[in-house]
């Protein structure tokens, strides 16, 4: 574990030219569709460590989104706080949500952190547009006007945008380097070991409850983060936030791109964006495709499209082994 | 008197329809040992099966309701010949099959938008009058939704109890591997929980639907009130799950009446918290693991 790279190559290549795109590309249409698809990735890669390799079957990452969301919007607009305090403070406030739900349910088997997840997010979801919660939540109209991001004088809306595309940008790729540096850690490590064999992990004084606690909460400050960031950009959020739908996209992304795996909800996200976005005028037919593709997935490829992407990594490996050999010989 | 009445008659009207629901994930839970998310999927597919059935083909009322239970069935045994049997027996079992019914949600729902529309539709009411009695006016219709869910659930109860195949059924829930060895037909024994919790599913959906409105993303709310009803009866538990279908039925029915539509589903989870933290085997169930 200790000779392998902490920041993958692919990634820093990835980030590199993500850096250079909205030079080359420069329309607001782009920067819309890229940031949407940097906080799927963003959220998704949590979610997805959660699933796939923490045996966390949590179905209400979106309780975190959006409690990270409300929390920094109702902050910066009572007390006029800098939207960059109230994403820590999103992040904090998604964190303190992770470490709630997690307590009555992470001590249970996996269904029932599943069913307690789902269940909560749907409480909220009622619970947010009652009258008593109104000068927290704004009811059912919820939180209007919510300040951008900014730096000094410079307000991020300007320019196409493009500033909330770097930031994004910004805190998805400071999460994709957080959780490789998780993975590795001795609480990674634990993970690991808890999935390979609960009994074994627990004979060598791995704590599973608190293990698993501690990595919920951790996923729940990012996503908090992420969806401070996303009332901000989009300058309101409403009880809608808390949304079921969401929650079934997060796993067509995950799935698709391969639970359990790093690069999949990159490969998932660009999957879901392509049906998503391109093919929009093929209506709710694109999404019969994608839930067809997802429970194909499931029962033939169960890693995913990362298993076309390891093969093809293979290949090439292979392809350049061939050629410096035929370059060596003399 | 009357309102509280009639509150009540609703409360237990609302825990009829839980309880079908419900029954039908936790008999599938038990024997089957997954839990079936595209419930809410068959619950609106026989629903809107049966208002197209009804409205637009012309059928009687009792012919669509069969043709689309019919359905339901074999959209349950679909789920377990599609999905389970591909998946069972790979690691994580429990999960994968899951995802799998959360991917058919997203399938369900579009297909009904794509065919359906997204519009509002109404099921024509089953029988029209109301009873009158002592300054009460109560729809024939619900007396008849209850007397009906009733029937259905006792009807299921008996069939567990006394016929072959129920007994089997029960046999794979206390042991699979022992099942198999005496005989039982282990994969028709899914096939048929899955069809017949199905149909609980179906009926709860046409049910529902005749007393509210149709519309594609219907199937959720159900879906979720079922878990909390399993989760609080406790999951294991067929009887569990109907005592706390009907107990959260009607706290749910006082709830929305006297505090607030919305605040029904908060107490309700409320009363799952509870139940989770202090006993997590829920009312009725046994200790878990």
């Amino acid at each position: 574990m200790k000779g392998k790279s902490k920041y993958p190559l692919a990634a820093c290549i990835l980030i590199g030219l993500a850096i250079v795109l909205p030079i080359v590309v420069r329309e607001r249409y782009f920067v819309t569709i890229a940031v949407q698809f940097l906080v799927w990735v963003a959220v998704a890669q949590w979610w997805n460590y959660l699933v796939g390799n923490a045996r966390i079957f949590s179905m209400g990452q979106i309780i975190f989104f959006g409690i990270g969301g409300y929390a920094s919007a109702w902050m910066c607009l009572t007390f006029g706080l800098s939207p960059w305090v109230g994403m820590v403070i999103g992040g904090f406030a998604g964190a303190a949500f992770g470490l709630v739900v997690s307590l009555p349910c992470l001590r249970l088997r996996g269904i029932y952190v599943a069913l307690f997840t789902i269940a909560f997010l749907i409480m909220l979801q009622k619970l947010f547009v009652q009258q008593p919660l109104e000068p927290f939540t704004g009811s059912t109209e919820g939180l209007l006007g919510i300040p951008h991001f900014g730096i000094g004088p410079l307000e991020f809306q300007a320019f196409n945008r493009v500033p909330y595309y770097y930031l994004i940008l910004g805190i998805t790729s400071a999460s994709f380097f957080a959780l490789s540096r998780l993975i590795n850690s001795k609480w990674g490590l634990a993970i690991t070991a808890l999935g390979d064999s609960e009994t074994y992990a627990k004979s060598l004084g791995v704590n599973p409850v608190q293990t698993r606690i501690l990595i919920f909460s951790i996923a729940a400050f990012f996503t908090g983060i992420v969806g401070s960031f996303y009332a901000h950009y989009s300058s309101v959020i409403g009880a809608g936030i808390f949304s079921i739908e969401m929650t079934i996209y997060y796993f067509v992304i995950m799935t698709i791109g391969g639970l359990g795996k790093r690069e999949g909800p990159f490969l998932g996200a660009l999957v879901f964006l392509v049906f998503y976005q391109l093919l929009a005028e093929w209506g709710p037919y694109r999404f019969i495709v994608l839930g067809v593709l997802l429970v194909l997935i499931l029962t033939r490829m169960p890693s995913g499209l990362s298993t076309i992407v390891e093969s093809a990594k293979v290949a090439l490996m292979r392809i350049i082994q061939s050629c410096l050999h035929k370059l060596m010989r003399p | 008197m009357t309102e509280t009445l009639l509150v009540l008659e609703e409360g237990i009207e609302l825990g009829a329809v839980f309880a079908l629901m419900a029954m039908g994930l936790a008999l599938i839970y038990r024997t089957v040992r997954f839990l079936n998310f595209a419930h809410g999927t068959t619950f609106i597919i026989s629903a809107y099966l049966t208002w197209y059935l009804i409205s637009s083909v012309g059928l009687s009322y009792p012919l669509g309701v069969a043709v689309a239970l019919c359905v339901a069935f074999l959209f349950g045994a679909a789920i377990e010949l599609c999905i389970l049997r591909p998946l069972r027996g790979k690691p994580e079992f429990e999960l994968t099959a899951i995802i799998a019914t959360i991917g058919l949600i997203f399938i369900g729902e579009n297909s009904i938008r794509a065919l359906a529309g997204s519009r509002v539709k109404m099921i024509p009411e089953m029988v029209t009058g109301n009873l009158l009695y002592g300054g009460i006016s109560l729809p024939f219709q619900r007396i008849l939704i209850i007397v009906v869910s009733v029937s259905v659930l006792l009807l299921v109860t008996l069939f567990l109890r006394k016929t072959k195949q129920g007994i089997a059924i029960r046999a794979i829930h206390q042991s699979t591997d022992v099942a198999g060895l005496l005989g039982i037909n282990v994969g028709r024994m899914y096939l048929y929980t899955l069809g017949i919790g199905s149909i609980l599913a179906g009926i709860a959906g046409i049910f529902l639907s005749a007393l509210h409105t149709l519309s594609p993303g219907a199937g959720f709310e159900p879906l979720f009130m079922a878990f909390i009803v399993i989760v609080f009866g406790g999951i294991d538990s067929i009887e569990g799950t109907l005592y706390s279908a009907f107990l959260l039925g009607i706290v749910k029915s006082f709830a929305a009446t006297y505090l607030g539509i919305g605040w029904g589903d908060v107490i309700l989870f409320a009363f799952m918290t509870i139940m989770l933290i202090f006993r997590p085997s829920g009312l009725a169930g046994r200790r878990i693991e």
